[in-house]
């Protein structure tokens, strides 16, 4: 059994990001609309704007992050901080803008659909 | 190499970023009233396994296994180097196994892998004569009885040559002391029948194969290499054979040892002046019973190995083969008499040249090769008993390395890296060991061949060496 220890510490990981995979990034994106920042300040913005409640993972956020690099979601520079501090730092693209789009469209489908389970007496009205 | 940096440069980054941020997070901690250093540890937890954020952060970028098999090259060195007599022992003792069955490889490669570099190599037939009661039967036919084939009205053959590869000569140069090398004498048709063209200058001719002989030769590309440096000015300089002076007209091809491959010449003189050289061949070229000569023939297109047999059987039946004549010597022996001795005419035996080529090594490399096989067997299981006992020892480290995070797969990719790393190291000795036994051993086996070999490239020994060594690697890990 030893064996599958670290295979299964490393798909702990990976499972996280398949799990948030389509909302991490749909939240990355439309936390970088209010201007570029790096991956700190990503997370922490996330939290207070979700009231506390969505805490990211860094196991989950870094591997996004290079992946969406990758797709051209999001550009990368080194920037100073104001404390001295090099970091790297997100930037949205056109191509992210996009995807953006198409991903709060998509979400407000499903949460529309996910609320008309939820209460079915409501939408029974309505129709 | 540029892949590397391009690697290095984003590890570095990526540590950089993973820094700054447990940087950021352990200041907002401080502020936030806790002390640096229990900060700077709830950051880090917060975080979690920073080796393995990073190594999913990579897999995302691709390319991952480049950085991994370096790493794993990188720690496959450093453990050979922590076992030297481990990895002295199984160097030296594969290196010796695979290195002799290198040699053997590149005598065999020569002599019976590469095809003939003539022209239509199927077309050639070596023609030689059956047993008689004074002859074993085999390639070679007498003067005589090549001149009476060759000389035939109706031949499925649409020409004859013959040929001797073991003239022993001393060559010099005008500025040189002689050394001795082996010369072949060609009928003047030679060349042009098995469609050879000069590397250089021209080859043996009709014109030059005369009564009396010539004072042309041709040299071996080897020789032309080793003692000419390869110079256009050798063409038209004199080459001293046995003392006379001879003409240097060409160069044979690069790849071009003759076709017996049994004796590798450097030179290449007409026949007729064969007897110049070596005043014997005068006696040789005059007995009928001794089949001193190779001949070969290229049969005339659309003729089948089957046919050829048929006619030459037919024309030697009526030149009188199976029947016994009588030989007068022209020469007299004790009293001025008469000497006399009766032989039996033998049938004209054809065999196509290709099977013929280097029978002498191919008879060798069987026997060798066999013995070879053996030696490798034994060395592989001493090796495979030395890999199991020190897998016994690893198991503690391989233990450390799970419980650490490594995956089955890094695990069994890194042994495989080392296995490799090994496996390079006596692929690399072994080649200098087939160099130097494929030197001894051929040198044993015939000076002239080990001439060829000695300034031949090796880079065939060289891959055979190197495969030899991964699979066998390959299957001891297998075994693991």
């Amino acid at each position: 059994m030893g064996y599958t220890l670290g295979d299964a510490m490393k798909e702990r990981y990976q499972n996280q990001i398949e799990l948030l995979q389509g909302t991490l990034d749909m939240l990355i994106l439309q936390t970088l609309q209010w201007g570029p920042r790096h991956g700190y300040a990503l997370s922490q913005s996330i939290r207070t704007n979700s009231g506390e409640i969505l805490k990211v993972d860094t196991g989950s956020l870094y591997p996004a992050l290079h992946r969406m690099e990758k797709q051209k979601l999001i550009s990368a520079e080194w920037k100073v901080s104001e404390n001295n501090q090099r970091t790297r730092v997100y930037r949205l693209t056109v191509k992210g803008k996009k995807q953006l789009v198409s991903e709060r469209s998509r979400w407000s489908q499903l949460s529309d659909a996910i609320a008309g389970v939820l209460n079915p007496a409501k939408s029974e009205g309505d129709a | 190499m540029s892949l590397l940096f391009w690697r290095r440069k984003k590890d570095e980054d990526l540590d950089d970023e993973i820094e700054s941020h447990l940087k950021m997070a352990a200041r907002e901690r401080v502020e936030r009233g806790e002390s640096s250093a229990e900060a700077a540890v709830s950051a880090r937890r917060e975080l979690g396994n920073v080796g393995l954020v990073k190594e999913v952060t990579r897999d995302v970028w691709g390319w991952r296994w480049i950085g991994d098999i370096a790493q794993d090259a990188r720690f496959g060195l450093r453990m050979l180097g922590k076992n030297p007599g481990f990895t002295a022992v199984a160097v030296l003792t594969l290196a010796l196994g695979i290195g002799a069955n290198a040699a053997l490889f590149s005598v065999i490669d020569s002599v019976v892998f590469r095809t003939l570099p003539v022209a239509r190599p199927a077309e050639l037939v070596d023609v030689g004569s059956s047993a008689t009661k004074q002859s074993p039967g085999g390639p070679g036919v007498s003067w005589p009885g090549y001149v009476e084939y060759r000389d035939l009205s109706a031949s499925p053959f649409s020409g004859l040559a013959a040929y001797t590869d073991r003239v022993q000569v001393t060559l010099a140069q005008e500025d040189t002391a002689g050394r001795p090398a082996t010369a072949a004498a060609v009928t003047g048709n030679y060349f042009d029948l098995l469609g050879v063209r000069a590397a250089r200058g021209r080859l043996i001719e009709p014109g030059d194969d005369t009564v009396g002989g010539s004072d042309a030769v041709v040299l071996g590309y080897r020789y032309w290499e080793s003692e000419f440096a390869a110079s256009p000015a050798a063409i038209g300089a004199t080459l001293r054979i046995n003392g006379a002076p001879y003409l240097i007209v060409g160069v044979t091809p690069k790849d071009f040892y003759g076709i017996g491959l049994n004796n590798i010449p450097e030179i290449w003189l007409p026949m007729s002046s064969a007897i110049r050289v070596e005043p014997i061949y005068k006696t040789q070229m005059q007995l009928p019973g001794n089949p001193y000569f190779r001949v070969v023939g290229r049969m005339k297109p659309g003729v089948t190995l089957e046919q050829a047999r048929l006619e030459m059987r037919i024309a030697g039946e009526q030149l009188g083969a199976g029947k016994t004549s009588t030989y007068v010597y022209p020469f007299t022996g004790a009293g001025g008499r008469k000497v006399s001795d009766p032989y039996e005419r033998p049938f004209p035996l054809l065999v196509p040249v290709s099977e013929l080529a280097g029978q002498k090594w191919r008879e060798l490399s069987a026997v060798l090769g066999g013995v070879i096989v053996l030696v490798l067997l034994i060395v592989a299981c001493d090796l495979a008993s030395l890999l199991l006992a020190r897998a016994e020892r690893r198991q503690r480290e391989i233990a450390i390395r799970l419980a650490l995070g490594a995956s089955r797969m890094q695990i069994i990719r890194s042994l495989i890296v080392e296995g490799v790393l090994l496996s390079g190291r006596y692929g690399t000795a072994a080649t200098w060991i087939a160099t130097w036994c494929g030197d001894i051993g051929i040198g044993l086996a015939r000076a002239d061949f080990y001439r060829v070999h000695r300034s031949g490239d090796r880079s065939g020994v060289q891959s055979c060496a190197r495969v030899t060594s991964c699979a066998r690697r390959c299957a001891n890990r297998a075994e693991e």
